[in-house]
């Protein structure tokens, strides 16, 4: 569709197109960030805690790296992130049509309001007991917790973007003689989609956080639950690995898988078309 | 091809603030419409032609009088041209036009109206991939494919392009000949009705029939022919007459 | 026009009830009736699950005391008395050390790319983790306690107090060199109350995430305090006392949220609220409790 055509120097070897300097200096960016990560941490552990109680770097380093290559780690990670989608599903599931009512209705927003507000504020360690005390030992709580951690921000969410529906391609959908459910589905669903998955995207951090303490609570596997079998061991350097793990690779999750299924998910948006 | 009756409609807005009267958008319209015609409603704004056509369409309905549009006694199908194309922007084309089509052989009939627009290999595209002018032929392709009786068009040209706009008057008139529909067409642009209508219903302000013109000419129709040039001028002299004879109404009406 | 009035006349007996029915009130109250109904099901298909009038009765006795004789005596104010100062001790330190560390990495460059990567890992941490450390290192008592909510709720502080120094339009920075004192003084009357903004949205953050992170850390290594009474009546199997005291805590956070703190931020935030949109604004008021684990 462009037809400028931009004059570039040759790509010789010291020339870098611009592009390519944005991600170097990203790299670079990260590696400092992660060099200061490990000095500050090298620096509590050697000078103010003592290697026991903040043992180093190196050491938790060697320790993940071994839980990797035993499979341990893909081992518990599996049902750990299975539970987490599945939780996310739960929250689009009912996140969707609470949002839906809340945003037509004044009466649904009343009868909901107090509910999200207090789903959104019962704290982890309460979900986690609860869930064990319901359901003992089992998926459903790391899910239900997960789900109903996350379905407020859903709700908001789709209620917020349901402003947003062009009332034109109703109309337009009128005019051709389209039923009330083919409009939800077709219109409306798809409208507000974009904004129900920011909901997901924010309470992302959140929900991975309550699904560890549910978890270590009442799960006989998963990343939780080896935390609480390395805290039972009494092991730190354990305990270390396994979260710093976890929380490495639920950051990567979210800054890549997350940000490139947004854009596939959406990529009829024009402003994605850059 | 259908039939499209309308007696003495009536249709008023109710007044906006306490005090002020109520807008009559139209006074009391009568006319008929039938068989393989292009008739094309032409007024100032504000002289209820996109009114009419939310009536006929059923978006809206008549305060008084009726509207009657059938197809050999039953109820006609209708078709609708926006101004804006009016896609929805998360399916593909061809999906686009799947959501309006009904039927044994959907995807082949989207295909076949696809081609007389001339945008069958865009058929996987996104809309946010096409400009504003193939959105557009993509809308007409749609409101031709669902076959319908009626065809409704409410300004399609009037947010394109002049370059845009001048090829599409031709598309749609080769795409009627083709057709073979009864298509009701609004515009303010004199000139465009005549180069594509057989008759032409010209609306003054409040609704009220002006004029109820013919247009005998052969088709197709170019802008640069000597006849339709013609039949322009003509028109949008009695266009302007009508303008001033309704400004002069007004002018009355404020100084009593 | 003397017909419609007559039709609407005929209509208002029963258009009042229906009026009344869809009240916002009628749908709040609902609300609860339905929420009282699920967990009374609840109840009834597990078996160890505590009805509401079992938790509510419950709960009754632990505040008034009860058999202990007056709401002095009961364990409500006791249970308290412990929490509140480990939390207020806690989210205090967090704000302090939160600003430091903000004001550092929000002020330089350098401190910033060294030390942003590190602060967005300790946000990223689950609490549970600061809990188990604390425990092992410390053992029981207050100071665990204190430092667990510390070290759960300081992060957050410091992000926030990094992006309101960050936000400080650069204008602004840039007029702090070339005005003379008049201008400083103008600037100080805009950039404080830019930056209290930040600052309060991280005080909020400070005290919802410490909340949960005393009641956490109370969990595992208190003696008293609201935290630890819920798990007194878990390992006693006594899951209406359990249930009891989650109401008492999470309405506490609630109210302290609702009354005290969103009105205080609405204050802190007049200065922009005034310029952003009336929609804006009613989304915000349904604002997601916060919480971390």
């Amino acid at each position: 569709m462009s037809s400028t055509s931009v004059a570039r120097a040759p790509r010789g070897e010291a020339q870098l197109s611009l592009a390519a300097r944005r991600r170097v200096r990203g790299v670079a960016g990260l590696l400092i960030g992660v060099g200061g990560f490990l000095f500050v941490w090298t620096l509590l552990s050697e000078l103010i805690f003592g290697e026991f109680t903040l043992p180093p770097p190196l050491e938790i380093g060697r320790l993940m790296w071994e839980i990797v290559r035993s499979g341990q780690f893909a081992h518990h990670f599996v049902p750990t992130i299975l539970r987490l989608a599945y939780g996310f599903g739960l929250a689009l599931l009912i996140g969707f049509p609470v949002g839906y009512l809340m945003g037509t209705s004044r009466w649904w927003r009343a009868f909901f309001h107090d509910m999200v507000m207090v789903a959104g504020s019962i704290p982890g360690i309460t979900y986690a007991v609860l869930a064990l005390v319901l359901f003992g030992i089992s998926i459903l709580g790391p899910v239900l917790t997960v789900g109903l951690i996350s379905m407020p921000y859903v709700a908001i969410n789709v209620a917020e973007g349901l402003d947003s529906v062009d009332r034109r391609l109703v109309q337009m959908s009128d005019a051709f003689g389209r039923a009330r459910p083919a409009i939800v589905r077709n219109v409306l669903v798809p409208s507000v989609a974009p904004f129900a998955f920011a909901g997901v995207r924010l309470s992302f951090a959140l929900a991975w956080k309550v699904e560890q303490l549910t978890e270590v609570f009442g799960s006989s596997s998963g990343v939780g639950f080896m935390i609480r079998h390395e805290f039972e061991d009494f092991s730190i350097p354990g305990m270390l690995a396994w979260v710093l793990l976890f929380v490495v690779f639920m950051i990567l999750l979210e800054r890549f898988v997350l940000t490139k299924l947004e854009r596939y998910l959406f990529r009829w948006r024009l402003e994605d078309r850059a | 091809m259908a039939t499209l009756r309308v007696e003495h409609l009536k249709k008023t807005f109710p007044a906006i603030e306490r005090g002020s009267k109520p807008t009559i958008a139209i006074e009391d319209l009568t006319f008929e419409v039938s068989g393989h015609v292009f008739v094309s409603v032409v007024g100032p704004s504000g002289c209820g032609k996109s009114t009419l056509l939310n009536i006929v369409s059923g978006i809206e309905s008549a305060s008084r009088g009726s509207i009657d549009v059938s197809e050999d006694g039953r109820p006609a199908r209708l078709g609708y041209v926006f101004q804006e194309p009016r896609l929805l922007p998360w399916r593909t084309v061809m999906r686009n036009m799947l959501y309006v089509i009904e039927g044994d052989a959907p995807r082949e009939q989207a295909t076949r109206y696809l081609r007389l627009v001339g945008l069958e290999d865009a058929a996987d595209k996104f809309p946010g991939q096409l400009s504003g002018g193939m959105q557009q032929r993509v809308g007409i392709a749609r409101a031709f494919a669902v076959e319908p009786d009626l065809l409704l068009m409410d300004e399609p040209c009037s947010h394109l392009d002049a370059i845009t706009a001048r090829s599409l008057r031709e598309q749609l008139q080769s795409i009627w000949t083709d057709a073979k529909k009864t298509v009701l067409f609004v515009t303010h642009d004199i000139a465009e009705a005549v180069q594509l209508s057989t008759r032409i219903l010209m609306l003054a302000p409040g609704g009220r029939l002006y004029a109820d013109v013919p247009i005998d000419l052969p088709y197709p129709r170019k802008a640069s022919q000597t006849e339709v040039a013609m039949a322009q001028a003509e028109l949008l002299g009695r266009f302007e007459t009508m303008q001033a004879e309704s400004d002069a109404a007004k002018t009355e009406e404020v100084a009593s | 026009m003397s017909a419609a009035t007559t039709a609407t006349a005929a209509r208002s007996t029963s258009g009042s009830v229906g009026r009344l029915l869809r009240s916002d009130a009628v749908a709040r109250v609902a609300s609860y009736a339905f929420l009282l109904v699920v967990w009374q099901l609840l109840a009834m298909w597990k078996e160890r699950f505590p009805t509401p009038a079992a938790t509510f009765g419950f709960l009754w006795i632990e505040v008034t005391g009860g058999s202990h004789g007056g709401i002095v005596r009961g364990e409500f104010l006791e249970h308290f008395a412990a929490t509140l100062p480990r939390f207020a001790l806690g989210i205090a330190i967090s704000m302090v050390l939160g600003i430091l560390s903000g004001v550092l990495i929000g002020g330089s460059k350098l401190a910033e790319a060294l030390l942003k990567d590190t602060l967005l890992m300790l946000v990223a941490l689950p609490a549970i983790i600061w809990a188990f450390l604390t425990q092992m290192w410390l053992g029981m008592g207050d100071t665990a306690v204190v430092i667990t909510t510390f070290l759960s709720a300081f992060p957050f502080v410091a992000v926030n107090v990094v992006q309101g120094i960050q936000a400080v339009p650069r204008d602004l920075r840039r007029m702090s060199g070339v005005f003379h004192v008049s201008g400083l003084r103008r600037l100080r009357h805009m950039l404080i109350p830019a930056v209290m903004g930040y600052l309060f949205a991280g005080f909020r953050f400070a005290v919802i995430i410490g909340w949960n992170a005393v009641l956490l850390a109370e969990w595992f290594s208190a003696s008293e305090g609201v935290g630890w009474r819920s798990r007194y009546w878990y390992d006693a199997n006594r899951y209406k006392g359990f249930v009891a005291w989650v109401i008492l805590f999470v309405g506490f956070i609630v109210l302290l949220d609702r009354l005290v703190l969103v009105r205080l931020q609405r204050r802190a935030f007049r200065w922009r609220d005034a310029q952003r949109s009336e929609t804006e604004r009613t989304v915000g008021e349904i604002d997601v409790g916060v919480t971390g684990a």
